[in-house]
Formats: C-alpha cells, structure tokens, sequence
C-alpha cells in the first residue's frame, strides 16, 4: 500500500503531524521505535526513571544495541554524553515536566538583538513569533494547556483552557520573595489537565511527575491527545518498535518512503507521497546523514539548555507535597541583561525525590556519608531550588555525525556527538545563577549555593537545532515551512529545525511547528 | 545473589551502618540495605569489585589486628575515611577510594530511593525526611 505521508517518530512533533494529516483526509503511517506504554508499563522505580537513570528507566531505549558516541566513546541510553530522550509512543511527553511556554519573539530575532559573536552560529529565526502565534494557541487548546495570563514580558494572547496549577507554600515564599525585588511573575504555564478535560481526569497533585507516567492520564502528551485523533479517522496506521534506517529517493530529489526494521529483525520498504521525520535532533539528523540528504548544515548546531541553578533552605519546613510542584515562574531575565546574550526563564522546580536531593544537592560542606550525611538529609522539607532553562549560543561545532566504526542492532551506524557550547552560554548561565540565588535570598532562603558551569555539550532532553530552519541551504538544511531544500516531499517536524532553542522549555515551540508544518504538507499535496 | 563469604558479609554490614548509622530512625542494615545491595551487585555485576573491597578493608583492619567489623565505631569510620583518601593501595585488588565512594553511594542509593527497591523498608527514610507519596 502507497500511504499519503509517513510519519517517523510519535513524539511531540510526529504525534502533531499525524494528528493534522490524518484528519485532513490522508493515509498516514506511522512508525515510532519505542513501544507502546501504559500507566503501569512505566517503572515508579527511584532509580530507573527519566528523572534519574542510574540503572536504567523503563521507557526506552533499550539499553543494549542502541549505543551513541560521545566524543569518540561508546555510551548507552543511560551513561553521561549519551543525550537521552524516551522512545515510546508520545516520546518524552509521556514522561515530561510538560511546561508549555511559547518563546518570546527576541528568541526569534537572537542575532539581530545581540549580534553574532566570534565562532558561534547564532542566526535568526528566518519566521517570527507571530508567524507562530496562531500555531502556539492550537497546541494550548487542541493538546491542552492549564495557566493564568501571560507575564508583561510577553504578547497577549487567548486565555488557556484551564486555570493554573495552584501555588505551593514554597512558591508562595517566592512569591514573596519576588514582591520585594519588583520582579513580576506569572504562574508556570503546563500541558496538564488541572479540571478534567477531553475525557481524561484531573491531575491528582502527586509527587512522582516528571520522569514518570501520569497515574490519572491527566499528563498531555501525544500518545493521550493527538495520536488517538490520528487514530480515530481510520486513516491512520501505527507501527510500533519498528526503526527506519533509511529515506529512500528518487532521482530529481524527490522521496518515495522509506525502509525499516521491525522488531524481529524483518526489513520492509513502505511507499509515500511525502515523508515526515520526527525523530529528534539527534536520531533526524543521524536518519539524514545515513540516508545522505541534505549537506553540511546536518547535524550542527546541536544544543539544548544549560541550567542556571540556585538552592538553599528555609527557616522551617515549606514542603507541602502538592505536585508536580512547579508554580511559579518569571520572566524579566529572558533579555534585556546588561552585558550577556539572552538569559532564560526562571522557575521554582518539581518535587524533588529524595534520592536525587540527596545525588545532585549535597553542599560542599556535607560529607558523603555518616552521621552527618543523614543529619543533612533531614533538611529535605526546607529545601529550595528555583532556576531555569539559558538560552544556548550555539556553535557550528556541536555536531552530530555518524560512526564509521560503531553500528547499532541492526547494523546502521550510530549518532556520534561531539562539541562543546559558545563561551557565552556560559556566561549567560553564570549570570542567571546570580539572579537564581537573589530570588532565594530575597525569599528568606539561607545557606544559598549552586554549581558552576564549564564548557560542555549540552543536548538532552531539550535537544535541537541539528538541522536548523533558513534559507541558504549552505547554512540550513529545512525552508520556512520545515521542508528539506532539495527534496519537495521530505520534512522535519521536531526540534531540529530550531535555530535557537529559546530561554524556556521547547516543547510547546516543537508542537506548534508541528501544526504549521503539518498544514503546509496540507496544502501542498 | 553474588556469593559472598560470611566475613565479607559481616564487613559489609559493618560498613554501611557506618554510611548511615542508626539513630531514631533506622541504619541501613535495619531498613533493608544488606538485601538491596545484593540483589543490585548481581543485577550490575558488581560481585568481584565488592568482593575485592570488602577484602581490602579487612586486610586494613587486620593491620590494627582485628576484624573491620570488630572495630570501634570510631575506628570504623577513620578507616573509612582513611581508605576513600587512598586512590591505590597493595593488598587491594580494587582503588580503595572507588570503593568506598561506590558503597556510600550504593547504599545511600539503597536507603533514600523507594521501598520497591528493598533499602528503605517500609518508607522509613521516606518517613525520616518527610516525603511522602499519595497517588
């Protein structure tokens, strides 16, 4: 059978696509690699969840046969370098922290705003924030978003579906805190259904949200949202644990499907009209390089976010278990930062395991174990942290190539990561952690520390800009409307297209992308 | 389960309560960590390296002529402390500080993640830092 258009990858961008295409009257095929997960498929396990892998985490990929490189050596899904994101169906949605932030329209207009500096790619975003206005109010409505009105910091738009999370009594003492420094602040923006929506629940306020399945489905993904849409036309056909290994073409540059490996080791050839890939930013740009689509833009840029990060501890106890426990963000450091590129966002954060509290919070002045490693422990109640997402200078060097050497199960070379970020990305991220610990102090917090960054690759979950949307195909590798240059039929509907990921958490902009994109393959067909 | 001889196991015990000890709330011994980290040493197939160290810190002890376990607490945790300083060491098949790094880190792993995993039995570390899960 000769499907429409075939959807690779049922993450948040291939979910969106599936969702539009199906239901504007096309055959769609869509072929996800991961599994198809329930509630109870999803480990509630401490230490094997996306939130913290330290053994594993249940949502794919599997740890054996899915190597990546990283700096010439061999990673697994869950070893440092290796920049997971969950492969299942809804992809990382189905585990996600789901804050739904659009960017803020400088974040389209980076290069412009602040000039280039020396050895990084930073570009403007060849659309606007305008051109992607309407696309960001059919993903808060069609997937569901819950929040107040939007910070003065950004555009009016539509109201959400559904009110905001409450505020928990830590983010009330932010609150506070921001009162006294004249900061003003919003209530976090999440694809949650806080009063029960299309026909699933509201969410419960448990403490086990991101990197975890939600127990009331009241976590909007794809796989609860736009895929069972796809689902229901009877258009629409689902493959699950089947890996496409490579975009077939024509001569002319034209596509005609693609072939794939089904989970018996089985390969198969599938015919389209037209192809979508969604794979993420690392897995798109590997799929084009082994495909050889594309030229030297494939696989640069690569970026996701560096965080600034403050914490500390409040006088007495300010946990009150309310989850997912982010509630309160502000806005007022995503530009305009005297003498820094950009800035980022910042919020209050998720309930935090106490494993986790106890691997990555650990001042300096607290021993690893003993008497007083548990004395500190018991701190946990009065335990802060407020920081948020830098927006990344990206450089030309952070690559995603792929090995000569090292093939995955199936014998298709793997994605190999190299590079580190612009130098300014850690300047900005240094900048932010000062205002993070200004907010904590202001707050009542004490005892206020954080991290410090250094020149790394940053990737991860927020993975982007592998091959980045512009209109010079020297430099770029999808036109304004995600199409590869080139090849009429073929189109990137994930993160890869980013040019800059922004001061926030990407994954509304991927979704909303998603319906632009989709509805040009629309109209084009 | 990864065989361990009945010295390694009474040095093993010995060692994690001094990671963390007993006080109103549990040690690690007494909220499962014994059975947590068994089942992990053979899940990762960390058998020999916790062998190897085991042995280490009972070959140290036995400088001061007695068993790890043996030991005043006092002199328990200056051993521990004296070891995670020492990157190698002869008599030890294993670095001393890898090992003492990845037992306090194991069993705090053991202790403070969820009761599934058999370290925190009951909740009770749950209990202690005030976490609590309700859905």
């Amino acid at each position: 059978m000769k499907f429409d258009v075939i959807v690779i990858g049922a993450g948040a961008g291939g979910g969106v696509a599936a969702g539009v295409l199906a239901e504007a009257g096309m055959q769609v095929l869509v072929l996800e690699r991961g599994r198809s997960l329930s509630y109870a498929d999803v480990p509630r396990d401490h230490l094997r969840n996306h939130r913290l892998s330290q053994y594993g985490h249940g949502t794919g990929p599997d740890l054996e046969g899915n190597p990546r490189l990283f700096n010439g050596r061999r990673r697994n899904p869950i070893q440092g370098g290796y920049n997971n994101n969950a492969s299942c169906l809804g992809g990382g949605t189905l585990v996600y922290g789901m804050q739904a932030w659009r960017f803020h329209p400088l974040d389209f207009k980076m290069a412009s705003t602040y000039g280039v500096p020396k050895g990084s790619s930073l570009a403007d975003w060849p659309i606007t924030y305008e051109d992607l206005a309407p696309y960001y109010e059919r993903a808060e409505w069609e997937i569901g978003v819950s929040g107040g009105p939007p910070a003065p910091q950004m555009p009016q738009r539509r109201a959400y579906p559904m009110p905001g999370v409450p505020m928990t009594a830590k983010a009330k003492r932010l609150a506070a805190g921001c009162a006294k420094l004249g900061w003003e602040t919003q209530t976090t923006p999440m694809l949650i259904n806080t009063v029960p929506r299309d026909g699933r629940d509201a969410c419960v306020r448990c403490q086990q949200c991101v990197g975890f399945a939600c127990p009331s489905n009241s976590k909007n993904g794809t796989h609860n949202t736009m895929l069972p849409r796809a689902l229901a036309t009877g258009r629409c056909t689902l493959k699950t644990q089947v890996f496409v290994s490579q975009i077939l073409k024509a001569r002319g540059g034209r596509v005609t499907g693609v072939a794939y490996v089904d989970a018996d080791g089985i390969r198969h050839v599938a015919d389209a009209g037209a192809v979508v890939v969604a794979g993420g930013a690392i897995e798109t740009a590997r799929l084009l390089l082994n495909s050889r689509i594309g030229g030297d833009a494939v696989g640069r840029n690569l970026q996701g976010h560096y965080y600034a990060i403050a914490a500390g501890y409040f006088p007495e106890p300010i946990w009150d278990g309310i989850g997912p426990g982010v509630s309160i963000s502000t806005l007022i450091f995503n530009h305009g930062n005297e003498g820094v590129i950009g800035g980022a966002m910042l919020s209050d954060d998720f309930i935090i395991m106490p494993i986790m509290f106890a691997k990555n919070f650990r001042p300096p002045n607290v021993p690893a174990w003993g008497q007083a490693h548990k004395d500190w422990m018991r701190m946990y109640p009065r335990f802060a942290q407020v920081g948020g997402p830098v927006h990344e200078i990206p450089s030309p060097d952070c690559r995603v190539r792929v090995s000569r050497a090292v093939r995955d199960k199936w014998g298709v070379p793997v994605a190999s990561l190299s590079g580190t970020t612009h130098p300014e990305t850690v300047r900005t991220t240094r900048y932010m952690i000062e205002r993070a610990k200004e907010w904590l102090a202001a707050s009542g917090a004490e005892e206020i520390h954080a991290g410090q960054p250094g020149l790394g690759l940053s990737a991860g979950q927020h993975q982007a800009g592998t091959c980045r949307m512009g209109c010079d195909p020297t430099d770029s590798v999808v036109d304004v409307d995600c199409r590869v240059h080139g090849h009429d039929n073929l189109f990137i509907a994930d993160s890869s297209v980013h040019v800059t990921n922004g001061g926030f958490n990407p994954v509304l902009t991927i979704m909303a992308l998603s319906f632009r994109t989709a509805q040009s393959i629309v109209r084009s067909l | 389960m990864p065989s361990l001889t009945d010295l390694q196991m009474r040095t093993l015990a010995a060692a994690i309560d001094r990671i963390v000890p007993a006080d109103d709330f549990p040690s690690a011994t007494q909220a499962g960590c014994i059975e947590f980290l068994l089942r992990l040493i053979d899940l990762e197939g960390l058998g020999d390296f916790y062998r190897s160290g085991l042995d280490g810190l009972e070959a140290e002890a036995a400088k001061h002529g007695a068993s790890f376990a043996d030991l005043t607490l006092q002199n328990q945790d200056a051993q521990l402390k004296r070891c995670q300083g020492i990157k190698r060491s002869q008599g030890w098949r294993v670095s001393p500080r890898e090992f003492i790094d990845t037992l306090a880190r194991q069993t705090i792993e053991g202790y403070y993640s969820d009761p599934g995993n058999g370290g925190n039995r009951g909740g009770v570390a749950w209990e202690m830092v005030g976490f609590k899960v309700t859905a």
